[in-house]
């Protein structure tokens, strides 16, 4: 079987379209809460909270702290890189992306990036 | 999302930037964009991989346009030439690139089986590696007529390549650029080469069995370390019969961005990167399943586009390249060539360089392939595997 290399524009452009389908499917559309919306029914969902650092502390390379934005949630960061850790600080105003979970019966977001806002 | 695809379009864009510049190689942008001071993170990952399988694709353009190789494309130079001296550059480009996107394709459908073979396999089947490439070397110098002057071009492109590759800097651009940029460059500067007025309508047919063997030897070369794009080119044609010039661009197009994707496979399957991409990303991603998804999207997504843009960018460049303006496009390349040769890898670099010109000289002044120079990454396949 031949084909006519008049036709590999149009091949490329339905990988490319299919590619696109694909790749908006599989990246995390994070749905903006704040921490006293966190509820058991949002468990498993990609979250965007923002909010104050508080009682930040660091235990075997991983990151625990409260967020705090007219209400409070937990948050774990795991062996976050360099440039998260200098993000995360206490009294720091951040926007944290994640999934919400729940670790002896609280909620909190397992944080996946960290922006900084102030 | 909105981020992740915002990411990809760059990333695609960044890409035809780098795989128009002659000389720049995947392994180099993907190690240059570490050090730009963006968070690292799933959108960066995603910015690496369109760019860098965008630039596999689009850097057919200056490699057959103006003889200038890259490290990953070096095989399909001389056909590549050959055609463009027939008027037919922009089919040879569209030939490289239809293999690329076709060995995305067919590679999807061949992820589970490398999977497989990568998980269960990979300390045992490198024995193959030394066998099979000292095996394509003795075909190479047998299959020619002057089978001693074929002898000593490879041994001194061996003896160059296992020097230059433990002390030049970028060696393997330095000797590909002195065994098939510069030789090509010079005689188009000197002589009264000029490729004749191009055919600006796409055209041509190709088969669809040579995607499916990139796809498989693309597989094999991101599995086994030591094994570029180039070599493995080099190797398969010398053991598949009925490869003739045209097969052996969509073999190198194919095998070349193959490769990317196929290491993106190997850094979940193994945790070992391959390609300058995978090694980028270890620094900074966990690989699950779910990312390595997004990641084959992404290339998906960036081939696709590639293809489209590089066959309106090829179309535009092809008319340049034709009379006077040829020349002295030619001159250009080569100085920033031996400029780059010069800056990357310094004065060691432009007596390799040199060297390889020389052995390049010698080669096509003897009526022998330029082919037998690939035995400068040839050997040191061999002695990385033997030694």
């Amino acid at each position: 079987m031949e084909i006519g290399l008049d036709k590999v524009k149009y091949i490329g452009l339905t990988l490319g379209f299919a590619g696109f389908l694909v790749l908006l499917f599989l990246t995390p559309d994070y749905t903006t809460i704040r921490p006293s919306e966190a509820k058991k029914e949002l468990l498993g969902e990609k979250v965007s909270i923002t909010g104050e650092v508080k009682n930040l502390f660091m235990r075997n390379g991983n990151v625990f702290f409260d967020l705090e934005n007219n209400g409070t949630i937990k948050g774990v960061f795991f062996r976050p890189s360099i440039e998260h850790t200098s993000l995360l600080r206490n009294k720091a105003l951040v926007q944290v992306k994640g999934t919400l979970s729940v670790y002896r019966d609280e909620m909190e977001v397992i944080v996946e990036k960290v922006k900084q806002l102030d | 999302m909105i981020e992740e695809l915002g990411w990809a379009a760059l990333g695609i864009a960044a890409g035809v930037v780098a795989g128009l510049v002659p000389g720049i190689h995947s392994n180099t942008i993907a190690f240059m964009a570490l050090l730009l001071p963006l968070e690292k993170n799933l959108s960066f990952a995603v910015f690496l991989t369109s760019m860098s399988v965008t630039n596999s694709i689009v850097d057919a353009v200056p490699t057959i346009l103006l003889g200038a190789p890259s490290e990953e494309n070096a095989a399909g130079i001389l056909p590549g030439h050959e055609m463009l001296m027939r008027g037919r550059g922009l089919e040879a480009i569209m030939l490289v690139v239809f293999g690329g996107l076709s060995a995305i394709i067919a590679g999807i459908f061949l992820l589970p089986v490398f999977y497989s073979l990568a998980t269960k396999y990979e300390t045992v089947v490198p024995i193959v590696i030394p066998v099979v490439t000292a095996a394509s070397f003795a075909m190479m110098v047998a299959s020619e007529k002057k089978a001693l002057h074929a002898l000593a071009v490879a041994v001194l492109s061996g003896a160059l390549g296992i020097i230059s590759l433990q002390k030049v800097e970028n060696a393997v651009f330095v000797l590909i650029t002195g065994f098939f940029g510069i030789t090509g460059l010079v005689e188009t500067v000197t002589g009264n080469v000029q490729p004749p007025k191009q055919t600006l309508e796409v055209s041509g047919k190709t088969g669809l069995r040579l995607p499916l063997l990139a796809a498989f030897t693309s597989g094999f070369t991101a599995l086994f370390p030591g094994i570029g794009p180039t070599q493995a080119t080099v190797t398969i044609t010398n053991f598949v019969k009925g490869i003739d010039s045209k097969s052996y661009l969509v073999l190198t197009g194919g095998i070349n961005v193959g490769n990317v994707m196929f290491s993106i496979l190997m850094l979940y399957a193994i945790e070992k990167g391959r390609t300058g991409l995978a090694v980028a990303l270890q620094n900074f991603i966990s690989m699950d399943l779910n990312m390595l998804f997004i990641l084959l999207a992404a290339a998906a997504m960036a081939a696709g586009a590639a293809v489209i843009l590089t066959e309106k960018i090829a179309v535009a460049a092809a008319s340049k390249v034709t009379g006077k303006s040829y020349r002295k496009i030619s001159a250009l390349v080569l100085a920033f060539l031996v400029a780059l040769v010069g800056l990357t890898s310094g004065v060691h670099g432009l007596i390799a360089c040199l060297a390889a010109t020389g052995t390049a000289l010698f080669c096509t002044r003897s009526g022998v392939r330029r082919s037998q120079c690939m035995a400068f990454l040839l050997f040191p396949t061999l002695v990385f595997y033997l030694g």
